[in-house]
């Protein structure tokens, strides 16, 4: 495991915060993955964090698996360049090869400035941004509900 | 002051760099807004760096500036999105706020006050973002800037008298 991991366990256990299912990557990185789910009310999105041997930790939101068609991307690159432009602290995009949109917030830090807390804030904005955003999502995605990501994640 | 922004401009002095000019702000957060330019082949572009009391301290690059024709939207917002789903660390935008308008690079990077390494912005700015723009850039120009092809039928030559 690496050290920013053994960090937000510690956190984790400290605050006894028990959402998160883990899995060890087994790759060069060393990389952690931490899972839960974000609820909205079209549907339960997972979120990721994800923090390896690298300067890079991510929170990751799979926003609408394989949801992205000749028939709506162009209203979702619309709809995403427009929350890309309001809100700084995340991105959207869309991964072609899984026809998927996901949304990341990167923060950098060495093992020495990691700090779980701020790892665990940046996920809470995430998560209370999101229900409000779902709307406009489902309309430029030209869907009712979300894919039910327990049957893939 | 904000702490983050006396900590960037004590690296700046420490290392004779005078690549900002420095402009604070009398706000809530205590703004303070660096800037700069980074050049790449024949193009200049305007790099700010944005501190302040929150978590949220901001590298923004300008790609273009001016809005974007409204025939090249679709391609353009086509092809910042590839290189969002490319490039993790770089979001890229179409914004259309008013005296804003253009195609913007941004850097977030998340920080207390407490943890906030000045070098990890100069890192982000010269190893990150400048070899990244130096191999992108040219195209992404090129897409932004791309002319309309002419819809008029070509114009018939005068025929020469025999």
């Amino acid at each position: 495991m690496n050290q920013k991991a053994e960090l937000f366990e510690k956190f984790l256990v400290e605050e006894e915060i028990t959402c998160f299912e883990k899995r060890e990557i087994t790759d060069e990185d060393h990389t952690m993955v931490y899972r839960s789910y974000l609820q909205t009310p079209v549907g339960d999105m997972p979120i990721f964090v994800l923090l390896d041997d690298t300067i890079y930790n991510t929170v990751r939101v799979v926003v609408g698996q394989g949801v992205v068609n000749g028939d709506n991307y162009q209203s979702l690159l619309e709809f995403m360049n427009a929350q890309n432009n309001t809100y700084k602290n995340f991105k959207y995009y869309i991964e072609d090869a899984d026809a998927t949109i996901y949304l990341d917030c990167i923060n950098q830090s060495t093992v020495t400035n990691f700090d779980p807390r701020l790892i665990y804030v940046l996920m809470t904005q995430i998560v209370e941004y999101m229900p409000g955003a779902v709307e406009g999502l489902v309309t430029a995605a030209k869907i009712s509900t979300l894919p039910d990501p327990h049957e893939s994640h | 002051m904000n702490t983050k922004a006396e900590k960037f401009v004590k690296l700046n002095q420490d290392n004779n760099l005078n690549w900002f000019q420095g402009r604070e702000f009398e706000d809530e957060l205590h703004t303070a807004v660096f800037e700069g330019a980074l050049e790449i082949g024949e193009s200049r572009l305007p790099v700010f760096v944005v501190l302040d009391d929150s978590l949220f301290s901001l590298i923004r690059v300008v790609i273009s500036a001016g809005p974007v024709a409204k025939a090249n939207r679709d391609a353009v917002e086509a092809e910042l999105g590839r290189l969002n789903a490319a490039f993790k660390s770089f979001k890229y935008y179409v914004s259309d706020e008013a005296d804003n308008e253009g195609v913007i690079l941004d850097l977030s990077v998340p920080t207390t006050g407490e943890d906030f390494n000045a070098e990890v912005i100069m890192y982000l700015i010269t190893q990150i973002a400048l070899p990244h723009l130096e191999e992108t850039l040219a195209n992404t120009l090129s897409i932004i800037n791309k002319k309309e092809k002419s819809t008029k039928a070509p114009r018939k030559t005068t025929k020469s008298k025999k």
